[in-house]
């Protein structure tokens, strides 16, 4: 016999659509378990792709450091002394540490956040930079340019200003680049226009709502000398961030005073070990998905088997009589075989394309919705056609037990059922 | 021919049981012959040997100069499809398939295209007088019809035996005679027609009455 024909398959159609309504609850486990993991799953590979494009352009390998009082009494200094960093320092670090790609310091303002344009003003946060920051954290330039060089060396009063702040102060059809502000009563020329590259990744503030000054002008602007708030500093991809921690460590301790065992005095605050975290967090995620999602459809498989056994049971007496008739057990089991993977099939099928309806249209409402961190929520083509592979080796799975059943029916006892 | 010798068979359950105790018996082919006897007599372990339903200890069975022993599965199936009708007292229709659907089903274990095997199967019930009931569903049927059904079924592999268990148990004096008419008119054709029953007149009407006690053939 081969091994498809039309009347076996007729004959599986047959007894599915005898008792319809068993058949679609019987079928309906198997239907929400493939529903519920590719919704799942869908919505944690968007959560993970919202999170994969926010750290787009990052320098993951990066490390931002502050200063803290000092815990601990050290070369006759007491411990809770307050220091700062200063510009020699970075260049110390730089020179001593291998392995850094780019390295700026970064200062606020220590006074008024007041930005003036003729009769506009607004609050915004005021930072310096050096012009390698932008390989450290992610900007998109909307106009103009960013900080260079020469404005650090010859202590430009230069600005790059943030769009929020172009909003609040400018015309709609005016070009910030050329124009001038006022912040804390002196006069800086703009000259480019900046935002985040992602909406959900910002450090110290959105650059929407930042004004950035070479750090040297806004050094002198603090009145400080060459103090730094912090060191912001990539590595290569290859370097071993903690090790590198380690190192900074070291030579900032050494050179401010710092006991090598005072942790609290320097600050470390390492962009890898985030991003690791959420990498992990995301990976538990699908993770549980998948337990959670293979679970439920081996609830439905184990329904489907549940059932067909009682269906085997109450067509003892059907079996038998097609056995005594002729039928070899292969028949008998490629019947029951048959139904169960039908079944199955169909029903993950059905759960399969549901699941990639609903995920396109919530794919849809998100579209743009920067609250939800879900993005473009969908499984890929090939894990949707491996999922109906195992759906159909699970339909073989549900099928053995009750096809065991079937077999072990024995023709004499059957028809002697009365 | 059918040939049996010094058959055996014992049930072990709890209580082993000796059903057959050494039967010898020959049936010639065309032959329509009864087998009477008591419950728990043997007569239905005999008939479900006969019929390649169920194995038997000790002894030989010949069927058509065949030893009908330690079959596989598969073999036993095929032998059943070939050479054995069945009848039964509660005819045994598939009560989802139509009387049309239910006598082509041997024809479909043989692997007969659909279309040839409704032709063939129309014919049989042509021949039991229920072409006109063709579509219907078993439940539709009276009981006389239903067993005709089913003896347009056992007939349609061509078989050597048909093995009628009890065939009138569930009808009334009226339709059993035309059934075991009808059963006689088949034999005549030269298939062997062998009837269980434990009803005297339908025995009667029998060329042969095999008796059966206690596991033995009396007479």
């Amino acid at each position: 016999m081969r091994f498809f024909d039309f009347d076996s398959f007729q004959e599986v159609i047959h007894t599915i659509t005898r008792n319809k309504w068993r058949s679609f609850f019987t079928a309906f486990g198997v239907f929400w378990g493939v529903f519920m993991l590719v919704v799942l799953l869908g919505i944690g590979l968007g959560f993970r792709n919202f999170f994969m494009n926010s750290m787009d352009g990052m320098a993951t390998n990066s490390l931002y450091i502050m200063t803290q009082n000092t815990s601990e009494p050290y070369k006759g200094f007491q411990s809770n002394r307050s220091w700062s960093m200063h510009t020699k320092d970075m260049n110390i670090v730089r020179s001593r540490v291998n392995g850094i790609k780019d390295i700026s310091p970064f200062v606020w303002l220590q006074t008024s956040n007041q930005v003036v344009r003729n009769t506009k003003n607004g609050n915004y946060n005021i930072m310096g930079y050096a012009p390698s920051y932008i390989n450290i954290f992610p900007h998109r330039i909307m106009a103009g340019r960013y900080i260079n060089d020469i404005d650090i060396k010859e202590n430009r009063k230069v600005c790059v200003i943030g769009t929020k702040v172009v909003n609040d102060l400018y015309e709609i059809d005016e070009n910030p680049v050329g124009t001038i502000i006022k912040i804390g009563g002196v006069y800086y020329r703009v000259v480019g226009v900046v935002k985040d590259k992602s909406d959900n990744i910002n450090m110290f503030g959105k650059l929407e709502r930042t004004v950035i000054l070479p750090y040297t002008t806004l050094q002198q602007a603090n009145n400080i000398g060459d103090v730094i708030h912090g060191l912001s500093v990539s590595f290569d991809e290859d370097a071993d961030i903690k090790e590198k921690e380690n190192e900074v460590r070291e030579v900032i301790s050494e050179i401010n005073f710092i006991s090598p065992t005072d942790k609290r005095a320097i600050e470390c605050f390492n962009i890898k070990d985030i991003f690791d975290s959420f990498k992990m967090f995301t990976l538990g995620l699908l993770v549980l998905i998948w337990i959670v999602g293979v679970g439920t459809l081996l609830a439905g498989v184990v329904g489907v088997s549940n059932i067909m056994l009682v269906t085997v049971k109450e067509r003892t007496q059907e079996i038998g009589v097609r056995r005594a008739l002729g039928a070899t057990s292969s028949t008998i089991l490629k019947q029951i075989l048959g139904e169960s993977i039908l079944l199955t099939m169909i029903a993950g099928s059905v759960g399969l394309m549901f699941g990639v309806a609903a995920l396109s249209v919530v794919g849809n409402i998100l579209e743009g919705a920067a609250e939800v961190p879900i993005e473009n929520p969908q499984i890929p083509f090939d894990v949707a056609v491996c999922a109906l592979f195992v759906i159909i080796i699970f339909g073989l799975f549900a099928g053995y037990l009750p096809a065991k059943r079937a077999l072990s029916i024995k023709a004499i006892e059957a028809l002697q059922e009365e | 021919m059918i040939l049996l010798k010094d058959i055996h068979k014992t049930y072990y359950t709890a209580s082993p049981l000796h059903v057959l105790k050494g039967i010898n018996l020959q049936i010639e082919q065309g032959a329509f012959v009864s087998i009477m006897g008591a419950s728990g007599s043997g007569k239905s372990t005999l008939l479900n040997i006969l019929g390649v339903l169920d194995t038997y200890d000790q002894g030989e069975y010949w069927l058509d100069d065949k030893l009908i022993k330690n079959l596989s599965e598969r073999e036993a199936a095929h032998f059943r499809n070939q050479y054995i009708g069945f009848i039964f007292q509660s005819f045994n229709l598939l009560n989802f398939k139509t009387a049309l659907e239910n006598v082509a089903l041997p024809l479909y274990y043989q692997g007969v295209s659909r279309k040839k095997r409704n032709i063939i199967a129309m014919e049989y019930l042509e021949r039991v007088g229920l072409a006109d009931w063709a579509d219907h569903l078993p439940n539709q049927l009276s009981g006389g019809q239903k067993q005709r059904v089913a003896i347009a079924r056992a007939l349609i592999a061509k078989p050597r035996i048909i093995l009628a268990d009890e065939p009138t148990g569930a009808l009334d004096s009226k339709t059993s005679l035309d059934v075991i008419n009808l059963l006689h008119d088949v034999s005549k054709e030269g298939i062997t027609m062998i009837v269980v029953t434990h009803a005297q007149e339908i025995a009667d009407k029998t060329e042969s009455i095999i008796q059966l006690k206690d596991g033995l053939i009396v007479g």
